[in-house]
């Protein structure tokens, strides 16, 4: 026990701050770890009242229809598929596949402990987040239905249990994806087609999910039967809880911790194998060196940032998470007009605001991520390469942002054409729907550097800590959605003309990409330059 | 070729890593530079390839300044660190090709180095793999072969040694001794005293920061063993 612990410690240590916090000399790394910590802390307090918000409104919904217990059991649905939505890419890394497994091996610690330790940190980072969700619903329950005292007893063991089955499912489906694609000669894209080709179906089926839920017309039965029927575990839940039927309640354990004790001993039984197997790289060792191919020094600096983010399944994932949701929007425009849009969202004002919230929608698709918020980061150990190379830290900024601008500025363009085409847009809305996203792909592009300039992780043991958790990377995406969000408030609520208020918008943009790209030529080279 | 002026420097917190070091390689020389775990002899390579800034003092190649000039200095130098990460989702051949792009080495001088100590090193059949797969001797000598491929003036090499297999590391003390012949100098650290004192025509030793001997290995040693020299001035000064 003291071993997991002691691992578990030491992961937590690695991956937060704490340590620059407690131990760094320089004040300014101090502070800038404290400003991360307080803005985690600012997120997690967000998450909390945007839960407790929605959970209110859906729990009035209920109340007039009777059926508040729906509540919980709609937020236990989506709390569990957000963790498999997140889990899926994560656990290669954690459980598999993760830089220090040589070192823990090494040391003498039983395997079963290993894997436990490892297993415990995915339920970690899965359960905090669970808890943000899932306290604010039952808080909202609590007011709405004033249960009886053995609901709260219930409640927090059931929520401590709620990560589980998802945790199982992500890292089947994601080992599945390691063992089936290394049967093909390209095995990192192989992974990444088939990641996308389950993340794309997760997206379809999560967003068929919420189309069901805010039809209280329909009301009752039906909404429930869609929940249980994606999730069967959301009826044991609801009967447990509400109901306060002991049988459901240790159903529900039974069910979630069985197979969970089952999956703890498989994955022990195969950790040493899997791991062996993906840490191994094919030898051929039969090269002839023929005519070699030269190009230029930013061509080649190009080539080897893009072959990177190619090597990368994660990162691959990541980056085109927002592309993903972009092009299934997109491609859906193109089987329904405005009205049945405006149905299914339930705006019924949304053909009036269609030119504004399209270009919004897709700057926020290009918003969420960028090739940039790692880039540096994942130099790593590597990053003596170079800074010891004849090349201007100039021309290694540019080519990171080249990356990002030749991965997403093709997707912004097709999938504005598409959506133009779909929403029969005017001439003037179809110049804003190219122009503003591709001034917030500018921005997030050179944002994300910035970021990543300043919040520098070299010393990653597993390169999901920079993809993933990394501080640039959330920095960067919370600012990105709150200069969306801060676009769309502009421009719904300012009562000015639309043409005149996007105009102005993309010049502000336009404005703050000049200042972002002159302080990451100036500043920013400072910084990389500062690295050792 | 390398001047080494009253070099400093001070890390985060206060702790003077090198203090107020100078040296000087001429053309053609073998320089050693040795010193215990923590002496400050990586933090005086990072600083002279241009990995790593520093406080006072100034570092000059060829009559370059490596903080006024730092592109013209690295067009001059090749270096190797202590261990070899090297772009792990490469092929061999792609990181050669890579180093060869951004040193804007031709097609054929290109082709021809990378033939010639491939060869030497025997990794030629392995070009064509990712560097994941190889052993960290393997990593090493590509390490070294990126390093010989645009024909520097300044060779720096953190313990070049370690990780070699003996075949290797007769390679590399043969291909150093050619490139002084040349008249590249080459400037390393090493813990193999012995390695030092038969390949080295001079040598520094390095304590606590500060340069504690420097000058022709004979007059280093004097009629003792490196190995004694060192231990004595590590011990005593």
């Amino acid at each position: 026990m003291t071993n997991i612990i002691n691992i578990c410690k030491i992961h937590f240590l690695n991956v937060s701050g704490i340590n620059r916090i407690r131990y760094s000399k320089d004040p300014k790394e101090k502070n800038k770890s404290i400003l991360f910590l307080v803005m985690m802390v600012f997120c997690g307090v967000v998450i909390c009242g945007v839960s407790f918000m929605y959970s209110y409104m859906m729990a009035s919904g209920f109340e007039q229809i009777g059926r508040v217990e729906l509540l919980p059991g709609i937020m236990m649905a989506a709390t569990c598929l957000v963790t498999l939505f997140t889990t899926i890419y994560k656990s290669s890394g954690i459980l598999f596949g993760f830089r220090d497994f040589d070192l823990l091996m090494s040391l003498p610690i039983k395997t079963g402990t290993i894997v436990a330790s490892r297993v415990l940190i995915l339920y970690g980072m899965n359960i905090a987040f669970t808890l943000l969700l899932m306290v604010p619903a039952g808080a909202v329950y609590v007011m709405k239905a004033s249960p009886a005292a053995m609901f709260y007893p219930a409640y927090l063991i059931l929520i401590l249990l709620l990560p589980l089955i998802p945790i199982i499912l992500a890292t089947v489906v994601g080992t599945l994806v390691s063992i089936i694609a290394s049967r093909f000669k390209g095995k990192n894209m192989a992974s990444i087609v088939l990641m996308i080709l389950f993340l794309a179906a997760v997206i379809v089926v999560s967003y068929n999910m919420g189309n069901f839920m805010p039809n209280f017309a329909d009301i009752g039965q039906s909404i429930m039967d869609v929940v249980v029927r994606i999730y069967p575990m959301v009826s044991l839940f609801i009967e447990a809880i509400a109901g306060y039927n002991w049988i459901s309640f240790l159903l529900f354990i039974l069910i979630s911790a069985a197979p969970f004790a089952i999956y703890v001993l498989v994955i022990s039984k195969i950790f040493k194998k899997v791991n062996t197997a993906l840490t191994t790289n094919k030898s051929n060792a039969n090269y002839r060196l023929t005519e070699l191919k030269t190009s230029s020094a930013p061509r080649a600096l190009f080539g080897k940032e893009m072959r990177r983010f190619i090597a990368s399944p994660l990162y691959v994932l990541n980056t085109l998470a927002g592309i993903i949701l972009l092009v299934i929007a997109a491609v859906a425009l193109q089987f329904m007009d405005v009205e049945t849009l405006a149905q299914l969202t339930e705006m019924p004002q949304l053909s009036s605001i269609i030119s504004v919230a399209a270009p919004l929608f897709v700057s926020f698709t290009v918003s969420i991520t960028a090739t940039t918020t790692c880039s540096i980061s994942l130099e790593g150990k590597q990053l003596w390469i170079l800074k010891s190379i004849p090349v201007d830290t100039r021309s290694i900024f540019k080519s990171k942002m080249a990356v990002n601008l030749s991965i997403f500025l093709p997707a912004v363009l097709v999938g504005c054409t598409l959506i133009a085409f779909g929403l029969k847009l005017d001439p003037v809305s179809i110049v804003f729907l190219y122009l503003i996203p591709i001034a917030f792909t500018l921005f997030t592009t050179i944002l994300g550097l910035l970021c990543n300039l300043s919040y520098p992780n070299f010393n990653w043991t597993n390169e999901a800590a920079v993809i993933k958790q990394g501080q640039s990377v959330v920095v960067t995406m919370l600012v990105g959605i709150f200069s969306v969000i801060l676009t769309g408030v502009i421009l719904l609520a300012v009562p000015l003309n639309k043409v005149l208020l996007m105009t102005l918008v993309t010049l502000l943009l336009a404005g703050a990409i000049v200042l972002l790209y002159r302080r990451l030529m100036t500043k920013g080279v400072q910084q990389f330059e500062s690295f050792d | 070729m390398l001047t080494i002026s009253n070099f400093t420097k001070i890390y985060k917190g206060g702790k003077k890593a090198v203090d107020n070091l100078s040296l000087t390689v001429e053309d053609g020389d073998i320089f050693g530079f040795i010193g215990h775990n923590g002496a400050g002899k990586t933090t005086t390579i990072k600083a002279v390839v241009g990995v790593m800034d520093f406080d006072k003092g100034d570092i000059a190649i060829n009559g370059l300044s490596v903080r006024k000039d730092p592109m013209g200095c690295k067009r001059m130098t090749a270096y190797i660190p202590d261990n070899p990460d090297l772009y792990e989702h490469l092929t061999g051949i792609q990181y050669l090709n890579f180093i060869g792009d951004v040193f804007s080495v031709g097609k054929e001088e290109r082709e021809q180095r990378i033939r010639q100590y491939a060869d030497a090193f025997e990794i030629t059949r392995n070009l064509g793999d990712t560097i994941n797969s190889y052993s960290h001797g393997m990593k090493q000598k590509l390490a070294i072969i990126s390093a010989l491929i645009h024909a520097p003036k300044l060779l720096v090499l953190d313990e070049p040694f370690v990780g070699l297999d003996p075949k290797a590391a007769h390679t590399l003390k043969g291909i150093m001794h050619e490139l002084c012949q040349q008249g590249v100098s080459i400037f390393f650290s090493t813990h193999v005293l012995d390695v030092a004192e038969k390949l080295c025509n001079k040598i520094a030793i390095i304590k606590d920061g500060r340069l504690i001997s420097c000058g022709r290995t004979e007059e280093v040693k004097g009629d003792n063993s490196l190995e004694d020299v060192f231990m004595e001035l590590i011990d005593h000064d």
